[in-house]
């Protein structure tokens, strides 16, 4: 009998004639006596036979292993020239393996094996169409995002600014506490290299040149751009992503929403106010850890550090850390909401999206940073 | 000879906050039958389909598995217990991130000393049963929503749980598929003897496969008729005959 599972015990008795090997199965054929029924090792003792014989006159219990154990091993026969036999296994055993054999043969092998250069080259093949496809997807996206952003300035209600301060509050006012921690402690790893440094040349005042310059022009705009493509970025993408999923997209769509004014550019506007407020408080905590390793450090008051950071630190400086503040959060939004609009099939696909989104923004962040670098001084800013 | 319980559930009764979803619920589901439980939306056919499974707990009553207390036990005997139980989830419940093949697998490497060349065996034995073989690598996303179901029926039947739940196993599907669906439920039980508990309101279904039907009323929240779907078709409870003959 198949039901009633209660007892366990199995058995397997193995009689050697000349040319041939007799197994006399009792017990219990259950997946838990696997461990019991493959410690026989019958394969081993399948040497310098020609015929094998399994008798099931005791077969009590018996699920699929018993399907699967004999399935193995007709099949390890089959190749080594061995006869396989099943003697005394009862007709309900019988038209159990029967159904699970014959769904097992009716359906033929879909997949073809590959080889592994074939495999290769299609992976590459594969990869390159969907970089291709990627680049097209995306000069669409930064196009409808354009215009949608320029649709704002000749009618400002185009867009949902209901979730503007939900957007602001969660991009722009708690990304606060991390990101001033941040640069505090950046400012004074870098005012405590820079003061060893200067201490040699007995330069000791020009630390505030040093923290000042660094934090407003680079370092600030550039650690809040990665910590809110971290925070903000990844959750722009796993909501739009999840809301594919939930098939919330197709319903706006359906119901003539556009996504960009929708989704999109409430997020771009809160991103693109909010950044240069945390760069400006970021530029101030920096410089304050600065003036603390300097204090520590060297042989300077806190007012010959804030005279001395008057005279560093003009205008531009602050402002060009600022224009970057606000291109960076344009890139934040724009790839958060792409990649989001790319998230296929379910939670997989967003995680996937998520930790791209990501990826792909501190890249372009670190890379329009270089172009900036660069740019700035031949512009004068 | 008499037929043995596979399922009893004695006075069982759930609420969620003031909301009350089941109410003295008593029912007894025999070995190897194909049992269905109807109702209309919100009746909480699937709110019991949980409570039975063990996924919550119900406020008062008590369930038994194969005659063993299963509500209220011990969480390691309910989990032992558990191990019996086959689930085929609404929405596949297939783990997004592997293969069809890795979804089997994974109950077979946790709960059996199978060698490799038999848990193959196995995954191979399971998707052909519910025609999906050829489709082992594949992951879920990758396959159409009737496919996902049957995958989902393939490793559900796994390690050959004695009972079979099925959460809405038509829904989402076309007529073709669901009724090929109908016809392996039917199968699998014919073949394997497994019990088979299937939570719908697709009365096409219900005619097909259920030797029993329990219908939930939505109003009062308990069961208000038990039988053979053809002997309930005719009832003389309104609601029954409305329900069971698509009347409003």
């Amino acid at each position: 009998m198949k039901k009633d599972k209660k007892s366990s015990i199995c058995e397997l008795k193995l009689e050697r004639t000349e040319n041939s090997l007799h197994c006399y199965f009792s017990g219990d054929f259950v997946f838990s006596n696997s461990k019991i029924i493959n410690s026989y090792n019958l394969k081993k003792n399948l040497k310098d036979i020609n015929k094998l014989i399994i008798d099931f006159a005791e077969l009590d219990r018996y699920d699929s292993f018993l399907v699967s154990w004999l399935n193995v091993i007709s099949s390890y026969c089959k190749n080594k020239n061995i006869e396989f036999q099943i003697l005394n296994m009862s007709e309900e055993a019988w038209t159990f393996y029967d159904f699970l054999k014959f769904q097992k043969e009716k359906f033929p092998k879909l997949k073809e094996t590959k080889s592994l250069i074939i495999n290769f080259f299609e992976y590459l093949g594969n990869t390159f169409k969907e970089l291709i496809s990627d680049g097209i997807n995306f000069l669409n996206f930064f196009g409808d995002t354009l215009v949608s952003f320029s649709k704002i300035l000749w009618s400002p209600g185009s867009i949902r600014w209901e979730d503007f301060p939900r957007h602001f509050i969660s991009i722009g006012i708690n990304a606060v506490p991390i990101s001033v921690l941040i640069l505090f402690l950046i400012g004074l790893i870098t005012g405590y290299q820079g003061a060893l440094l200067l201490r040699n040349f007995g330069a000791d005042i020009y630390i505030a040149d040093a923290v000042g310059i660094a934090l407003t022009r680079e370092l600030s705009p550039l650690m809040v751009a990665i910590i809110v493509a971290g925070r903000s970025g990844s959750a722009f993408t796993a909501e739009i992503g999840s809301m594919k999923v939930s098939e919330e997209i197709d319903a706006l769509k359906i119901m003539g929403f556009n996504i960009q004014d929708f989704l999109v550019m409430p997020r771009m506007i809160s991103m693109i106010i909010s950044l240069p407020i945390v760069v400006i408080f970021a530029d101030i905590i920096g410089v304050l850890g600065g003036l603390v390793a300097s204090i520590g450090t060297l042989d300077i008051t806190m007012t010959g550090y804030l005279n001395r950071l008057q005279v560093a630190v003009d205008f531009n400086d602050i402002l060009s850390g600022l224009i970057k503040a606000v291109i960076f959060g344009f890139v934040i939004t724009l790839i958060g909401c792409f990649r989001g609009m790319q998230v296929r099939g379910g939670a997989e696909s967003v995680g996937k999206y998520t930790t791209s989104s990501v990826v792909t923004s501190i890249f372009h962040i670190i890379l329009i940073d270089a172009v900036f670098t660069i740019l700035f001084p031949i512009l004068g800013i | 000879m008499e037929d043995k319980i596979a399922i009893k559930v004695k006075n069982l009764s759930k609420r969620y906050g003031r909301n009350l979803v089941l109410e003295n619920i008593n029912l007894e589901i025999k070995q190897s039958s194909i049992v269905c439980i109807a109702g209309g939306s919100g009746s909480g056919k699937s709110t019991l389909l949980r409570q039975i499974i063990g996924l919550e707990e119900p406020d008062t009553g008590e369930i038994f598995i194969n005659n063993e207390q299963f509500y209220p036990a011990h969480h390691k005997k309910r989990e032992i217990i558990r191990r019996s139980f086959g689930v085929m989830f609404q929405m596949g419940g297939l783990l997004a991130s592997m293969t069809l093949k890795e979804n089997i697998e994974l109950l077979l490497r946790t709960y059996t000393n199978l060698t490799d060349p038999q848990i193959e065996e196995i995954v191979r034995i399971k998707l052909s049963s519910v025609g999906l073989e050829g489709f082992e690598d594949f992951i879920p996303s990758e396959i159409s929503g009737g496919m996902k179901k049957r995958a989902s029926l393939a490793r559900a039947m796994t390690i050959d749980p004695e009972i079979l739940f099925f959460d809405e196993p038509s829904s989402g599907l076309d007529p073709t598929t669901a009724a090929s669906l109908d016809n392996l439920i039917k199968q699998l039980n014919k073949a394997l003897k497994t019990t088979m508990v299937i939570v719908t309101h697709d009365l096409a279904s219900i005619f097909e496969i259920a030797d029993e039907v329990y219908l939930l009323d939505n109003q009062s929240h308990t069961i208000i008729a038990q039988g053979k779907p053809d002997n309930l078709k005719n009832s003389n409870n309104e609601i029954v005959y409305k329900f069971f003959n698509r009347k409003f």
